[in-house]
């Protein structure tokens, strides 16, 4: 504690003491007239008054020279500081808000960026799938492309061989039939035939 | 053997020339150029045959005398012209005085000599028959049938003259419903 608002004790502490010394001689003189009874009860004996109004002129000294300042001083470096910190509150509170609104701003686009990602990352995913989806079923369609044309081939060229073999067998069996049927008759008859019917030998 | 053209065609032509006079002389041209044929085909089948006449080492002698005891009943003139073509070391050249020879005796006596293959031998009448159509083809030359009978075409009839070929065999016609009933594409199905 500073030796100033020491001081400033001792004095409010005397001032007080005047004060209760005053205001106890009228409730005395008060109490002695109280056998009196009437308006004069409400109404100041003057022996009473004066010592009292002393008293409390005095204490009204005291506390204007030594007190009051002191309070008065102890008041404006209160509301000094009170007003230093609400405006230390202010600027802070402006800066909190600053800053706030700048984390706001900054979640705020944070947001919008992750939605863009998100919007991206979902349109990416779609593409992707979609491209996926397109490429194995074109795959799927050529591969079943190629198992029909496979299947084709093979079928054509089981076809062909099967022709293949009818047609040798046909030729072998119809080759014996008329070697061993045809007799030497029937064979001259084939060849006049044939003879009649032949084209030109002579090219020229 | 000589090895220039010009000079193997001259000694081809003489020697044609020198058996179509010797054949000549007996009638017997186109009797000498059947059996020219057929001494070609013994010489082309008989591969030892073949080496041996055309084996250099061995005398001219030799090789004429082989000739002469290979083809005994042959005609004199040709048997005799086969002895010197082998004595000269040009049997190799056999091929080419044939059909040098067969191209002098039709140039000769206006004939055109066929080969015909057939199944069983040729009638009387089958051969005038086909004569008459190959006359008609060849614009009414002469023609002499050299004729081969060979069981593998099944039947029909196979002519050949100048390099010109008439397949009318069955072989053949089965070969060819072979070869449409192969490669006939297959109908009725998708």
């Amino acid at each position: 504690m500073s030796a100033k608002s020491v001081t400033g004790s001792k004095v409010l502490s005397v001032s007080l003491l005047a004060s209760v010394s005053a205001l106890a001689a009228p409730a005395i003189a008060l109490a002695e007239e109280e056998g009196g009874g009437g308006i004069g009860l409400l109404i100041p004996k003057m022996g009473e008054f004066l010592p009292a109004l002393v008293a409390f002129l005095v204490l009204l000294l005291i506390l204007g020279k030594f007190g009051w300042p002191i309070i008065v001083g102890a008041l404006d470096k209160r509301a000094a500081q009170i007003k230093d910190d609400l405006e230390k509150a202010e600027a802070n509170r402006i800066e909190t808000e600053r800053i706030l609104a700048e984390h706001k701003a900054q979640l705020d686009e944070a947001r919008v960026e992750a939605a863009q990602i998100i919007a991206d990352a979902k349109s990416t995913g779609e593409a992707v799938k979609s491209e996926i989806t397109a490429k194995a079923q074109q795959e799927a369609e050529n591969m079943i492309a190629k198992a029909n044309q496979a299947i084709e081939a093979q079928k054509k060229q089981a076809i062909a061989e099967l022709q293949g073999s009818v047609a040798d067998i046909s030729a072998s069996v119809a080759g014996r039939l008329i070697g061993h049927d045809l007799t030497d008759a029937e064979h001259l008859k084939l060849i006049e035939r044939y003879v009649a019917e032949a084209g030109s030998l002579d090219a020229n | 053997m000589p090895t220039d053209r010009n000079l193997i065609k001259k000694e081809v032509a003489t020697y044609a020339q020198a058996l179509l006079e010797a054949a000549k002389g007996s009638d017997t041209i186109f009797a000498v150029e059947a059996q020219l044929a057929k001494a070609l085909d013994v010489v082309r089948s008989h591969m030892k045959l073949k080496e041996t006449l055309a084996d250099g080492t061995l005398d001219g002698s030799v090789r004429s005398a082989i000739v002469q005891e290979v083809f005994a009943d042959f005609d004199p003139a040709l048997k005799a012209v086969l002895g010197l073509i082998a004595e000269r070391g040009d049997m190799g050249l056999l091929s080419r005085i044939s059909e040098a020879y067969t191209l002098a005796a039709e140039e000769a006596t206006d004939t055109v000599v066929v080969d015909t293959t057939t199944v069983v031998a040729l009638t009387d009448e089958l051969r005038e028959i086909i004569k008459k159509k190959l006359s008609a083809d060849f614009k009414g030359k002469n023609i002499v049938l050299r004729e081969h009978v060979d069981p593998s075409i099944l039947g029909g009839i196979i002519m050949s003259a100048h390099g010109n070929r008439v397949d009318a065999s069955i072989a053949t016609q089965l070969e060819n419903a072979r070869r449409v009933l192969s490669t006939v594409p297959n109908g009725g199905e998708r």
